[in-house]
């Protein structure tokens, strides 16, 4: 080699080092890690925005709170105090005065009033602005102000004082409903000042949870930081939480391995969790939803939808389907649904609502008997005597090989079982989507994620009639069955309520349910006190134990 | 060479007005919407479509786009509310062209060293091994080696951090998965130019000097058989700049090509539209810089 040559190729070198070095940053993190208390988790991919009126994904409302609080907090079933001290309410659960306590403040240190809450509500149901989360069902005339058919001064919240909020609900509301994002305090002078960008950067929101947000890198990394002006601080035994944004799957698996994740909801295959376990990782699961094949009552043809509006023929398809069957060669890590219990685990007190109001309307298997029988009778209803006059049903998916796997398996399982015949409709998501919202399916797979629901409604809402675009559900038993729910002024009857809901949703196989999808999450074997918290995983009372 | 320099100018321009004018009406194409979530009610998407334009006629749409592009302002991201598409380029382009520019640059190193083998030793062992190699980072996809090398050396040796930005260390394995899947194809140009070049009067007259087989190589073959490779060489580090959705998957790196793919299965117009162009700008400044460099390299392209 000669010397030009290298001298080329010493040059190069310089240069792609001085590049690298340019490219980085130090490696230490903001927090050092002498003996402080640092949880790091999995955060499964890039949150929309912290603003909570924006924001509308589960992993920004995991972020989100741990550095807001909002009125009423709740975990693992529990209501607990949040900014609220106390509140009191009237008989039919329409009015709540929430008295706020004097030493919470934001994490600058300014004290949060009753006017902070009423800023975050009012701006949220703006009618200028169109922003895609806000309570414009739950307090009182939140819709009309939101399309301008009314005044600010109308909606259901009133600042009595300082420390005292008053909030009128639509309809009867329990306290759980109070620790939705909809009810964080917002800093005015700070998203005024932010305007649009308010939520977008850490240095662009200011919150009053326990945790204050430090660092954002997007699509990498997030940082929360302990507040140390937050009223219930000595509660709060970690030093900063690190998210890591993206790390799921096998990176998820291999960062907890080398110790680089603490705590992981990330890892979807059975095997990956079990391998953990075996390491000395913990898990903890939780009910997070449904799987379920949606009827479209408009149908992909006239003849179809004939045949999805009987509800016996509804019916036999429900029972022709082995759901255990299903679930151990598609669905690994669910549960079998064997009913579709509508406020999942959220029933607050000593029992679930799937505890206190045991139903199993179809069993775990197919009960080929029973669905025969509906069978016969929908055939009858029709006035068909052979199943070669049914038509072939359209099942749309999106192309996927899990969701083709599913449906192939139902379809055979009909076809076997009663003889009906379906064909397959992969598509790319946003034609699924748009298929979807035209209802141009018979049945389509999908899924309804109930994380830590607080509105024990939110799925059956649905299926009112008009309610959701693509649904075509129209039955107005139901919709009484349901305004009968909403309507309910105590936590018992809307329980009570709501089994009678359930009751006639599966009564008419309104929709086919077929698992309960699973939350799993993976712990490190030292973190202790992780909740399931409302709409999310509550991190920020966690601890480290050695 | 001045006229040569101006009309390159010109077509690089056309092209970028080409390019983001395909890039609307395609955006426009795609069907679906893109405010999808369970959360928003129909009127709810309507509003938000109304607040960011989207229910304007669609030339109203398109005006207001060149304008924008002509100020240099890439819009906001409908999903990232608040985020601006430049600050998104700012912040995640330098990351993902520090991992390309590395693994381009050993990747060639290597596909050169590897492809001058080859040719030195044609049908010999040497370079049926070399080939076997270089088959085998192209055909195996960096989504199999990804993994591999991060569990490897992530978590069975604990040489490296598994995941991350933020230090050299960091680098290592995203430039390198990311790299030997390019090293195949340096290493098949390389070879095909070099015994190309082999065949050439000035190489046969330089071995007919008595010129020692080292000396041919290194004064008459290499440099020769480097310039046909070069025109290739903006569009491929153009390429590999933009970022690598599988690989920044893998290692956790914040850089362009996740946000990139995304944006197109969240429908974030914006966002497509703005790393679109901006790719595209960037691919067509490249090769015009390597069109003029290569003007400069090789006399006989600006006569033509």
């Amino acid at each position: 080699m000669n010397k030009a040559m290298k001298k080329t190729i010493a040059i190069l070198l310089i240069l792609v080092m001085v590049l690298a070095m340019a490219g980085c940053g130090s490696d230490d993190s903001k927090v050092s890690e002498g003996g402080e208390k640092i949880l790091k988790v999995a955060v499964d991919y890039e949150m929309d925005s912290l603003d909570p009126a924006r924001a509308l994904d589960d992993v920004s409302s995991l972020v989100m709170y741990m550095i807001y609080e909002p009125l009423i907090r709740y975990a693992d079933g529990e209501v607990y105090p949040g900014v609220a001290e106390s509140w009191e309410v009237n008989e039919e659960n329409t009015e709540y005065v929430f008295n706020l306590r004097q030493d919470a403040t934001f994490s600058n240190g300014d004290p949060v009033t009753a006017n902070d809450f009423e800023y975050a509500i009012l701006r949220a149901l703006d009618p200028e602005k169109a922003y895609g989360y806000k309570p414009d069902e739950i307090i009182k005339n939140g819709k009309k102000y939101c399309e301008g058919e009314c005044d600010a001064s109308e909606v259901g919240v009133e600042v009595i004082d300082d420390y005292t909020l008053k909030i009128t609900c639509e309809n009867p509301t329990f306290p759980i409903e109070f620790s939705d994002s909809y009810f964080f305090p917002l800093h005015e002078e700070t998203v005024e000042a932010m305007g649009e960008e308010y939520g977008a950067e850490a240095a662009k929101v200011l919150g009053n949870g326990p945790f204050t947000l430090t660092e954002w890198t997007h699509e990498s990394k997030v940082v929360a930081e302990k507040n140390e002006n937050y009223w219930n601080k000595d509660e709060v035994k970690l030093t900063a939480i690190e998210g890591y944004i993206n790390a799921y799957g096998t990176t998820a698996t291999d960062m907890m391995t080398v110790g680089e994740l603490d705590a992981a909801n990330t890892i979807y295959t059975r095997s990956e969790v079990d391998g953990l376990k075996e390491q000395g990782f913990t898990e903890m699961n939780r009910n997070s939803g449904w799987q379920f094949l949606h009827i479209s009552y408009k149908g992909s043809s006239e003849e179809t939808v004939k045949w999805l509006k009987n509800t016996n023929f509804r019916l036999a398809l429900t029972y022709a389907l082995d759901r255990t069957n299903l679930r151990d060669a598609v669905y690994r890590s669910d549960n079998v649904a064997t009913r579709f219990a509508l406020p999942g685990e959220a029933g607050t007190g000593d029992k679930l609502y799937v505890e206190e109001y045991p139903y199993e309307p179809w069993g775990a298997t197919a009960d080929t008997e029973k669905a025969k029988e509906y069978m016969e009778l929908a055939m009858e209803e029709m006035n068909v005597s052979s199943v070669d006059e049914i038509p072939t049903f359209v099942m749309l998916t999106l192309d996927s090989e899990g969701n083709m796997d599913a449906l192939n398996a139902m379809a055979d399982m009909w076809l076997k079982n009663l003889g009906i015949k379906c064909t397959i409709d992969a598509q790319p998501i946003a034609t699924m989507l748009d298929k979807a919202d035209a209802g141009d399916y018979d049945f389509w797979k999908g899924g309804h994620d109930n994380t830590g629901a607080v509105d024990l409604l939110k799925y059956a809402k649905q299926y009112v009639s008009g309610y959701f675009p693509g649904y075509y559900y129209e039955d107005e038993a139901y919709d009484a069955l349901y305004r009968k729910a909403v309507s309910a002024t105590t936590w018992e009857e809307r329980k009570d309520a709501c089994f009678e809901l359930e009751q006639y949703f599966c009564e008419h196989a309104i929709d086919i349910i077929i698992t309960n999808s699973m939350d799993v999450l993976v712990l490190s074997g030292k973190v202790t006190n992780v909740k399931f918290g409302s709409q999310t995983i509550e991190y920020a009372f966690a601890d480290i134990v050695e | 060479m001045s006229k040569y320099v101006l009309k390159r100018v010109m077509i690089t321009l056309a092209t970028v007005f080409i390019l983001a004018t395909l890039t609307f009406v395609l955006v426009n194409l795609i069907p679906g919407d893109p405010f999808q979530s369970d959360k928003l009610s129909p009127a709810q998407k309507e509003r938000m479509s109304e607040y960011y334009g989207l229910d304007k006629p669609i030339l109203e749409q398109y005006a207001i786009y060149l304008n924008n592009l002509l100020h240099g302002d890439l819009g906001e991201s409908l999903k990232y509310p608040g985020r601006q598409v430049n600050d998104m380029i700012r912040e995640t382009f330098p990351v993902s062209a520090i991992i390309g520019l590395i693994a381009t640059f050993f990747s060639e190193i290597i596909g050169w060293l590897f492809g001058s083998l080859c040719a030195q030793y044609r049908n010999r062992w040497p370079d049926r091994v070399l080939l076997l190699f270089a088959i085998l980072g192209t055909a195996l996809p960096t989504m199999v080696i990804g993994p591999v090398i991060r569990n490897v050396f992530g978590v069975q040796l604990k040489l490296l951090p598994t995941t991350g930005w933020g230090s050299a260390k960091h680098i290592i394995m995203p430039a390198f998965v990311l790299g030997v899947g390019m090293i195949a194809g340096g290493t098949r140009s390389m070879r095909a130019s070099m015994l190309q070049t082999s065949t050439q009067d000035y190489v046969k007259t330089a071995m007919a000097k008595g010129l020692s087989p080292k000396e041919v190589l290194f004064h008459h073959k290499l440099k020769n058989s480097m310039v046909p490779l070069m025109p290739n060489m903006g569009s491929t580090i153009a390429g590999v700049m933009m970022g690598s959705f599988v690989v920044e998957s893998i290692f956790l790196v914040p850089g362009m090509g996740k946000y990139y793919v995304d944006s197109i299965t969240a429908l974030d117009y914006s966002v497509i539209m703005g790393m679109t162009v901006f790719y595209g700008v960037f691919l067509v400044t490249m090769n015009f810089l390597v069109d003029v460099l290569y003007g400069f390299v090789d006399p006989r392209i600006r006569v033509k």
